[in-house]
C-alpha cells in the first residue's frame, strides 16, 4: 500500500506540473518543466540523458549507464491549450480536474514518486524514464530518441487504452494539412478574384460527409486549425488551410483516405500535406512484460484484462516498429483534451503502486546477476 | 516619388491594429501642427480619429475625408512603389492618396488658410466599422456642405458613384465541446457545424456573386489550435452586398434560419445600410465634376458602386459626398494601384475646388441642400 507521505508526494507532483502551462508551443516552459523532473531524479541518482531535437526538449533517465533498459517509462510533458484555470487542479467528489491530469502529468508525477520510493536501492533496479516535449503537435521527440539507438526492452506508456484496460489495439492517426490557394480582390467584387474560404468551405462540407457518423469503431475526422484571411470583412481570402486528424481502424483505410483528401484538394485548387502517420497497432497480449503488467493492474485494483481499443494514437506504435514490447493503459480518467479533463484520485495513488509493483516483478536485478556483474568491471 | 505619400503608406494601419492607429493620427496631428487650424481628436472604441477646421466652425463648406487603415497585406506592400507611372502598395488607392493630397494643400495653402472654410477628417475603422470614426464625427455635429470622399469610382479612369449597393457585415460563431481529436463522439466539433453552416450560406449565392447582384465574402475563418482537440469555438465573418432593401432582408432572414438551424450564433457588426444614389446634378457635386473635366479633359463617368463608403453616415444627415477617386484599381489585392499623373491632377482638382467653393469672400453657391443623397428602401 501507498503509505500517506507518498500519496501526498504525487498529488503535489501532479498539482505543481498542471500549474505549468506546458502548452506545446510554448518550448521554453515545456523545458523548465523538464529542468524541474530532471533535477528531482538526478538528487536521487539517475542517469540524465539530456537533449533538445528540432527545438523540443527531451530527457532520459536511466537508474544505470544504459541505453537498454528493461523496462522504460515512457512520458510527455506537453499538453493542449486550455483555459486559464485549468491550470491549477481543482479537486471535486473524488476526483482531480486540470489540463494535463489525464494526458499524462498524472503518470510524470507517478514516476517520480516511485524513483523517490526506491532512491535508496535505485542500483538494484534497470529501468528508465523518457519524456519528449512534442508529443501533442509533430510527435517526433520518441523518434528522434530511437534514432539516438535507445533501445529499451520494454515500455510503459500511460498514454492510451481506457480506465485501466491495456490496450490491445490502437488505431492509426493521419495528420494532413490542407490548403487552398485562391486570388484576393476588394469583398465587394468577388468576380474580380477567387475565394480561398468558399473553397476551403466547400472541400471540408464534402470531406465530412464520408465521415458522417463517425464512432469509436470507424475512422474519425477532427478539423481544426481552420484560418481563412487575415481579419478584414471586406477582402477575399488569397489564402484558407486546415488540418485534419483523422484516426484510422483498418490500415488499409489509409491510402484510400489520403486518395480522398488530394482528390478533394485537387477539386478545389488545394494541396495536401501529410504531416504525421501514426500506424494501427496490433499489440501481442502474450508478451510477457504486457501480460506481468496486466497482472500488476488487478492485484491493485482488482480489475481483469479486457479487449480495449485506443481511439488515440501513441508512440507506442514507435516501439512496437522496432518490436519493443509497449504496455499502454490509462488510469481512471476522462476528458483529455476537453475542459472537464479529470484523474480519479484513488487511481493515481494506485498508478504509483502498479508501477513499483511492474518495476519490482520486471526491473528487479537478480543478485547474481548484479555481483558478476560488478565482478567484470573490477577486471 | 511623393515622399508625404511614401511616409504614409510605410506605416502599416491595419484595421484593428490600435497602437499603429494611434501612430499614424499621431503624424498627422505633427503634419498639421504648423497651421492654424481648429483640431480636435476623437476616440471611440478605441479607434483614434481627427477633424481640422480652417474656421471655428463643425459646419465647413467642404469636408476632406481620408480613412488611413488599409486591410492587411505582405510587409513589402507597405513600401510605396512608383513604377511605369503607376503607385503600388497597400492604400496606394485605399486610400493614403487622399491624406497625402490634402497634406500637399495644408502645406500650399499655408498662411492663407484663414481665407477659406473647409475641413479635414481622418479616421482608421473604415474597413471594419466607419461607426467609431465618421460615425463618431457626424455624431459630434460635423455637418458639412459637402463632404469630398475620393473612397469610391475605383476604375482605369475618372469615375464617380451615382450609386452604391448596400452592405451587412457580420459575424457567425459556432460554439461546440471540447474533446480529444481522436474521439469526436465525446465532443462536438464547431469546425465541422461552421463549414456546414457556412457552405449553407454560400448556396444563397450560387447564382448571385456578379455586380448587379447581391454578394457574399467570408473574408476571415478562425477555429481550433491544436490539431489534435475538437475545436470548442469557430468563427467567421460575413460581408453581404446588396442593390436593392429588400435583397437585404430576404438574405439576412434566410442567413438566420441557417444560422438557427445549425445552433449557430449571427451577430451583426456593420448595421446594414441601404443601397445609395447620389444626385450628379447637386451644384457642389457638379462643379467638382467640372473641375476634373478642366484638368483631364474628360468628364468623370458615372458608375455603379459595389463597395461601401464612409458616405452613408453623411448620407443620413443629407449631406451630399462627392464619391471619386483617380485612375487606380485593385484595391485589396496585392497589385493595388494608382495612376501616378491621376493623383498629380487629383490635387489640382482639389486646389482648384477649394478656390472657387471654399474660398471665405466667394459668393455663395445657389443650391437647394435636400436630394443630394436620397436612401432607397
Amino acid at each position: 500500500m501507498l503509505n500517506s507521505m507518498n500519496e501526498t508526494l504525487v498529488e503535489k507532483l501532479l498539482r505543481e506540473l498542471v500549474a505549468m502551462r506546458t502548452i506545446t508551443a510554448d518550448t521554453v516552459t515545456n523545458a523548465k518543466a523538464i529542468d524541474r523532473i530532471e533535477a528531482f531524479l538526478a538528487s536521487r541518482g539517475m542517469h540524465m540523458h539530456r537533449s533538445t531535437h528540432d527545438g523540443y526538449d527531451a530527457l532520459v533517465a536511466t537508474t544505470r549507464p544504459t541505453k537498454t533498459p528493461t523496462v522504460m517509462l515512457v512520458g510527455h510533458t506537453d499538453v493542449v491549450a486550455a483555459s486559464d484555470q485549468m491550470f491549477a487542479i481543482e479537486e471535486r467528489d473524488g476526483r482531480l480536474y486540470g489540463r494535463g491530469t489525464r494526458d499524462m502529468k498524472s503518470a510524470l508525477a507517478a514516476y517520480m514518486t516511485v524513483v523517490d520510493e526506491l532512491k535508496d536501492n535505485l542500483s538494484d533496479y534497470d529501468f528508465g524514464i523518457m519524456l519528449i516535449s512534442d508529443e501533442e503537435t509533430q510527435d517526433l521527440g520518441i523518434i528522434r530518441l530511437l534514432e539516438d539507438n535507445w533501445r529499451p526492452k520494454s515500455v510503459v506508456l500511460l498514454d492510451g487504452g481506457e480506465s485501466w484496460g491495456v490496450e490491445s489495439l490502437a488505431k492509426g492517426a493521419l495528420y494532413m494539412s490542407v490548403k487552398i490557394a485562391g486570388k484576393s480582390a476588394h469583398g465587394s467584387r468577388p468576380w474580380l478574384g477567387d475565394s480561398a474560404s468558399f473553397k476551403l468551405v466547400e472541400l471540408l462540407a464534402e470531406l465530412q460527409k464520408d465521415f458522417e457518423g463517425h464512432g469509436p469503431d470507424t475512422d474519425t475526422l477532427n478539423v481544426s486549425n481552420l484560418t481563412a484571411g487575415s481579419g478584414a470583412f471586406n477582402q477575399i481570402p488569397e489564402a484558407a488551410a486546415a488540418m485534419l486528424d483523422v484516426r484510422i481502424i483498418d490500415p488499409e483505410h489509409v491510402e484510400p483516405i489520403k486518395e480522398r483528401v488530394r482528390e478533394l484538394c485537387a477539386k478545389y485548387d488545394g494541396t495536401m500535406e501529410e504531416l504525421v502517420f501514426f500506424p494501427v497497432l496490433k499489440h501481442d497480449m502474450d508478451n510477457p512484460f504486457i501480460v506481468s503488467f496486466v497482472e500488476s493492474i488487478t492485484q491493485v485494483t482488482g480489475k481483469t484484462h479486457e479487449h480495449t481499443i485506443a481511439y488515440g494514437a501513441s508512440d507506442a506504435c514507435r516501439f512496437d516498429e522496432l518490436g519493443i514490447p509497449c504496455a499502454v493503459t490509462y488510469p481512471l480518467s476522462g476528458g483529455h483534451h476537453g475542459e472537464e479533463e479529470w484523474i480519479d484520485k484513488q487511481a493515481l495513488f494506485d498508478l504509483v503502486e502498479i508501477l513499483r509493483d511492474h518495476i519490482q516483478k520486471n526491473a528487479f536485478l537478480p543478485n547474481t546477476a548484479r555481483t558478476s556483474e560488478l565482478e567484470g568491471a573490477r577486471l | 516619388m511623393d515622399e508625404l505619400f511614401k511616409e504614409l503608406v510605410a506605416i502599416p494601419s491595419v484595421c484593428g491594429d490600435l497602437p499603429v492607429a494611434n501612430k499614424i493620427i499621431d503624424l498627422i496631428e505633427q503634419k498639421l501642427s504648423p497651421y492654424k487650424l481648429h483640431v480636435r481628436r476623437f476616440e471611440e472604441n478605441g479607434f483614434p480619429s481627427l477633424v481640422a477646421t480652417t474656421q471655428k466652425t463643425d459646419k465647413p463648406t467642404v469636408m476632406l475625408y481620408s480613412h488611413l487603415d488599409v486591410v492587411d497585406a505582405p510587409k513589402h506592400l507597405f513600401k510605396l512603389r512608383l513604377e511605369d507611372g503607376k503607385y503600388y502598395g497597400r492604400g496606394a488607392l485605399d486610400m493614403k492618396f487622399a491624406a497625402a493630397t490634402y497634406l500637399h494643400i495644408l502645406e500650399n495653402l499655408g498662411h492663407t488658410l484663414s481665407q477659406y472654410n473647409f475641413g479635414v477628417m481622418f479616421t482608421t475603422d473604415e474597413e471594419s466599422y466607419g461607426k467609431f470614426g465618421t460615425g463618431k464625427i457626424v455624431e459630434e455635429g460635423y455637418l458639412p456642405s459637402v463632404c469630398l470622399m475620393p473612397d469610391s469610382g475605383f476604375g482605369p479612369g475618372w469615375l464617380i458613384e451615382k450609386f452604391a449597393k448596400g452592405c451587412w457585415f457580420a459575424h457567425v460563431t459556432a460554439l461546440g465541446v471540447s474533446a480529444h481529436g481522436s474521439r469526436p463522439w465525446e465532443g462536438e466539433s464547431a469546425s465541422i457545424k461552421l463549414a456546414k453552416t457556412l457552405s449553407e450560406i454560400s448556396v444563397l449565392f450560387d447564382d448571385r456573386q456578379k455586380p448587379d447582384s447581391a454578394t457574399l465574402n467570408i473574408g476571415m475563418i478562425r477555429s481550433g489550435m491544436s490539431i489534435n482537440q475538437i475545436p470548442a469555438a469557430a468563427m467567421a465573418t460575413l460581408d453581404v452586398r446588396f442593390a436593392a432593401a429588400n435583397d437585404y432582408h430576404e438574405l439576412s432572414r434566410k442567413i438566420q434560419g441557417i444560422c438557427d438551424r445549425h445552433s449557430v450564433t449571427l451577430q451583426t457588426v456593420r448595421e446594414w445600410n441601404a443601397p445609395t444614389t447620389t444626385d450628379l446634378s447637386n451644384p457642389y457635386i457638379a462643379t467638382f465634376m467640372r473641375h476634373v473635366q478642366t484638368q483631364t479633359g474628360r468628364a468623370p463617368e458615372p458608375i455603379v458602386a459595389y463597395g461601401t463608403t464612409d458616405a452613408r453616415f453623411f448620407a443620413k444627415k443629407d449631406v451630399p459626398c462627392i464619391l471619386l477617386s483617380p485612375p487606380g484599381g485593385k484595391a485589396h489585392s496585392n497589385e493595388e494601384w494608382l495612376d501616378a499623373a491621376g493623383y498629380e491632377q487629383f490635387k489640382l482638382v482639389v486646389r482648384a475646388y477649394l478656390e472657387e467653393v471654399a474660398r471665405t469672400y466667394a459668393p455663395d453657391l445657389v443650391f437647394e441642400p435636400t436630394d443630394a443623397l436620397t436612401i432607397r428602401e
